[in-house]
């Protein structure tokens, strides 16, 4: 038996074979284990938030299209955002530029609503972030929200993590 | 010859078995360098606490009650740790306006205010600037993204920085 058969374990491996294979078997089991510690990290964190997403100048048929109870989704990647639990509706606003006296003016836009959504979710909380449906939401964040028969993009105004 | 004619280098090792090995290796060098060596080298194991003041302009309430005392900071986009706010002062927005006439105005601008944060961060000063988490510039006048785990700040500039310790 020469060198070479000697370092054969089976026919069509060798030692530096084997070698590579429980290299790369331990790569994916490390793999796995620091996935399976993150998901289940993030499984126990999961906690009960209520947040706020605003639209802006709007018309009465769009408003009149949201109702209570409604599955809302990320309008472009189809995330889960949570249920629509009300809708608060005022008159829209915009400040505009007096340029001949020199200041800002907060105006009516007429037969326009601005609408704040108040949305509830079950969402994963880090010490950094905050995910529903596995999209990071933080205010001031653009959000492109889907209803039933309604798509718009909207601001997070505010989140509420319920204790 | 270093490949002999089975393929073999120094006639020893297959070089299919060879790149994988060399593959390997590399992977765990850079998984490394990567996690253990990159935060080694980003803040010496006594780093300087540098102080800087960011200006955070036209925002409205929602953002104002965003943030807060002891909140952690980081950048967004390179997750690198930017610190801990120890200040916060918040005034009316105010702003320049040219008139039709000519003239400039200083216009408060209603329900929008300006937040003042002061930010603690562990950090270099060195002879060319004073790095947030040894990497990341901190220049006055200049804009940066920041982020708590409430709320992005998408144009925060910075108006004061200094070493403190």
């Amino acid at each position: 038996m020469n060198k070479e058969e000697k370092n054969k374990v089976h026919k069509g491996f060798n030692l530096l074979d084997i070698f590579i294979i429980l290299v790369i078997v331990g790569l994916l089991g490390g793999g796995w284990y620091v996935y399976s510690q993150y998901t289940e990290g993030l499984q126990k964190n999961k906690q009960a938030i209520e947040y706020q997403v605003e639209f802006k100048g709007v018309d009465q048929n769009f408003v009149d299209a949201i109702s209570k109870g409604d599955l809302l989704r990320e309008s472009v990647k189809g995330n889960n955002l949570g249920y629509m639990e009300e809708k608060i509706v005022v008159e829209a606003t915009n400040i505009n530029i007096d340029f001949f006296n020199g200041q800002y003016k907060e105006v009516i836009l007429p037969n326009k609503l601005d609408v704040i959504l108040n949305i509830s979710s079950e969402a994963e909380i880090t010490e950094r972030s905050i995910a529903v449906g596995g999209l990071g939401i933080k205010i001031g964040q653009r959000l492109f929200v889907k209803g039933k028969g309604y798509a718009k993009d909207g601001f997070i105004l505010n989140i509420d993590i319920k204790e | 010859m270093l490949i002999n004619e089975k393929g073999k280098i120094f006639g020893r090792i297959n070089v299919i078995d060879f790149i994988s090995l060399l593959v390997i290796v590399l992977l765990i060098a850079g998984g490394i360098y990567k996690f253990v060596l990159s935060d080694m080298k980003g803040v010496s194991s006594n780093p300087d606490l540098l102080q800087y003041t960011v200006s955070i302009n036209d925002v409205r309430n929602y953002s104002v009650n965003a943030l807060n005392i002891d909140d952690k900071l980081y950048d967004p986009k390179t997750d690198t740790y930017m610190g801990k706010i120890i200040g916060k002062e918040v005034r009316p927005f105010r702003e320049y306006i040219t008139k039709t006439d000519g003239n400039v105005a200083l216009a408060e601008k209603p329900q929008r205010y300006e937040i003042l944060l002061t930010i603690e961060v562990p950090g270099v000063e060195s002879s060319n600037g004073y790095l947030a988490g040894g990497n990341r510039d901190i220049n006055r006048l200049s804009t940066i993204q920041l982020a708590s785990r409430m709320i992005a700040i998408q144009q925060a500039k910075v108006v004061d920085v200094k070493r403190v310790k």
